[in-house]
């Protein structure tokens, strides 16, 4: 791992305007209260908010759209490798940690997804510390922590007069070689500095959720839990809208149609939900969950069994959008440490 | 870099009337198709969709192969391949999956046991026992439809009444005066006495949720071994490639793990028949 280096903040708007000369640039901006992921304009850019938590809209939204045409046919049997890199500044851990998680299903073994491998590959992804946790944050119960740890080509941590960065990658490293700019080693006061903000959000975050702490894992609770009556006594409350899945920045579900267009036809993929009853709907008619609590268990089989078997990570960041975006306010923090009590009834 | 999501053309050489809800699709693909039994393959019309099917012909025929499809009310796909006219093009993408270890089959006796439309899959099974038939030490076909007039590949069957290599019986639900065979659900014709060295046998099944079921407990009262009982399972799918994440069964992708299981790999799963 290369030394963390100091960059002034003027220097880093102007590595900013340099990567926004040639590649679009995305980063988080409040816009009518909420933080979303906002392309810079080259001519002016915006200064990125690098402070506080991760924006509305999970990162996945980057490399696995909503709707997207993923093949036009007859003729095209080939991925077409036209578009070009993006830049992100200031993903929050909870972010990085989904594009791991998101590598596992599309990219892990073959056939691997052309789309996501190619977005992957030329994305620049500069993390970002978190300044402030919402109440809906829970990183630390997952053994993260509310600061980049891995998956950044850079990471930036606000102290000072400017930015301590670490370099993840080889392309992170290339990215810092602006014409004016300055790149120095970053000081031990300085180092001091971002380290003593980290352990300070840390312990707020982890203070925030001491409630939810459970004596064993969240793997072995859902492992062990598939007949617990946590999953019923949801059941009715949870409103099947699927919110939580659509703004969870580790689900990946999709379905294919085709339509035709013209002289040629497409194949369109979209984001599926399992929350949704028609999911598991066979040709025959055979619906596999066709009760509420077992759609209800899945996204926690998913997440907390599934995940960890096959990919030894769960797939959950505590990013905590699901609980903000919960119509019925049901807090997945809730719902786990209920798993436990259950257990010991 | 190729593109997973796009589709193969395949003329259409053939459609054969099975029933009155399925019908046999033989398909040439511009790109022969190298599968094994048990893997399966997407098959749809240009410009209205694409569903899962299970092989149904013989993975010695390099150069076509054949789908059952079954049609399904609302089913805009399956009601266009069902009106397909040889002739025309249909587009595929696979094979997808895992396949029947024949290999390991080899030197023993096979128990195949079909219901309903998920004889396809153990038609493509059989055929391939019966291609290197000296291979295996003995061929055992159990096969139930709802109905005589239900089956499927009913020449085939018949065929299979007298070749000496098999020992076939078959059920139906519901007879009509022509049915000459058993009445009753296809575990009424599963016996011990089908097998005689049944530590070393293997069984291989496809059916509706309901038959395998029933059809476990009694492979197991039989005597077969959990790890030589396999099954081809069906889920949901939309993109075979273990990605778009319907078939989760367990810790399973469905389509990409299997559609074949062991039954000691699916029995710590509750839902795995659900």
């Amino acid at each position: 791992m290369m030394v963390p280096v100091f960059v002034s903040s003027s220097d880093f708007a102007r590595i900013l305007a340099a990567w926004a000369g040639d590649r679009p640039v995305y980063a988080p901006i409040t816009r009518a209260g909420y933080r979303h992921w906002i392309r810079l304009s080259p001519e002016s850019v915006t200064t990125p908010e690098l402070d506080g938590i991760r924006a509305v809209e999970p990162l996945k939204t980057f490399y696995f759209k909503i709707r997207e045409t993923v093949a036009t046919y007859p003729g095209d049997t080939k991925f077409l490798d036209d578009e070009p890199g993006f830049v992100l500044v200031g993903a929050k851990n909870c972010d990085l940690r989904s594009l791991e998680c998101l590598d596992q299903a599309f990219a892990a073994s073959e056939p691997r997804d052309p789309f996501w491998v190619s977005r992957r590959e030329k994305a620049l992804v500069v993390g970002a510390d978190c300044s402030e946790p919402a109440s809906t944050c829970f990183c630390t119960l997952l053994g993260m922590a509310p600061y980049p740890q891995s998956c950044f080509d850079l990471a930036v941590a606000a102290i000072a007069g400017g930015l301590v960065i670490e370099v993840g990658s080889e392309k992170g490293q290339k990215a810092l070689d602006v014409e004016g700019v300055t790149v120095s080693p970053a000081t031990d006061v300085q180092l001091g500095e971002r380290d003593q903000n980290r352990l300070l959000v840390r312990n707020a975050v982890e203070e925030q959720n001491r409630e939810f702490e459970t004596a064993r894992p969240f793997t072995e609770l859902v492992a062990s839990g598939f007949d617990s009556s946590t999953w019923t006594q949801y059941v009715g409350r949870c409103r099947e809208d699927a919110a939580c899945l659509a703004i969870c920045p580790t689900c990946h579900c999709f379905v294919l149609f085709d339509q035709s267009a013209g002289e040629s036809n497409e194949r369109i993929r979209v984001w599926d939900f399992c929350y949704l009853r028609g999911y598991t709907r066979c040709g025959g008619g055979h619906t596999a969950r066709a009760t509420g609590s077992d759609r209800f268990k899945n996204k926690y089989v998913k997440k907390f069994e599934f995940y960890p078997a096959k990919f030894d990570m769960v797939a959950c960041t505590g990013c905590g959008r699901c609980i903000e975006a919960c119509l019925a306010k049901i807090d997945m923090r809730q719902v786990l440490h209920d798993l436990e009590e259950s257990r010991s009834d | 870099m190729i593109n997973p999501y796009a589709p193969v053309e395949a003329k259409i050489l053939d459609v054969i009337d099975e029933n009155s809800a399925i019908k046999t699709l033989v398909l040439k693909p511009e790109v022969p198709l190298v599968f094994e039994p048990g893997q399966f393959v997407m098959v749809g019309m240009p410009g209205v969709g694409e569903s899962p099917f299970g092989v149904s012909s013989s993975c010695f025929d390099r150069e076509t192969f054949d789908v059952s499809v079954q049609i399904q009310p609302r089913g805009k796909n399956t009601t266009a391949l069902h009106q397909a006219r040889p002739g025309q093009t249909a587009l595929v993408r696979g094979p997808f999956g895992n396949q029947y270890p024949m290999d390991h089959f080899k030197g023993r006796e096979v128990y195949v046991v079909g219901g309903g439309v998920g004889m396809a899959p153990m038609r493509a099974v059989l055929l391939a026992l019966l291609h290197e038939s000296d291979q295996y030490k003995r061929i055992v076909l159990r096969y139930g439809a709802r109905n005589p007039e239900l089956r499927m590949y009913k020449e085939l069957c018949l065929s299979w009444e007298t070749d000496p290599r098999m020992d076939v019986v078959y059920t139906v639900d519901v007879a009509d005066s022509s049915w000459r065979h058993n009445v009753g659900v296809v575990t009424t014709i599963m016996k011990p006495e089908d097998i005689a060295d049944v530590p070393n046998a293997v069984a291989v099944g496809c059916g509706p949720p309901i038959m395998l079921r029933f059809m476990v407990p009694l492979l197991l009262k039989i005597g077969f071994k959990p790890e030589h009982m396999y099954f081809s399972m069906e889920k949901n799918m939309s993109c075979g490639m273990g990605m778009c994440g319907h078939c989760r069964i367990g810790t399973y992708y469905v389509c990409k793990d299997g559609p074949v299981f062991t039954y000691d790999q699916i029995v710590s799963f509750p839902d795995a028949w659900t």
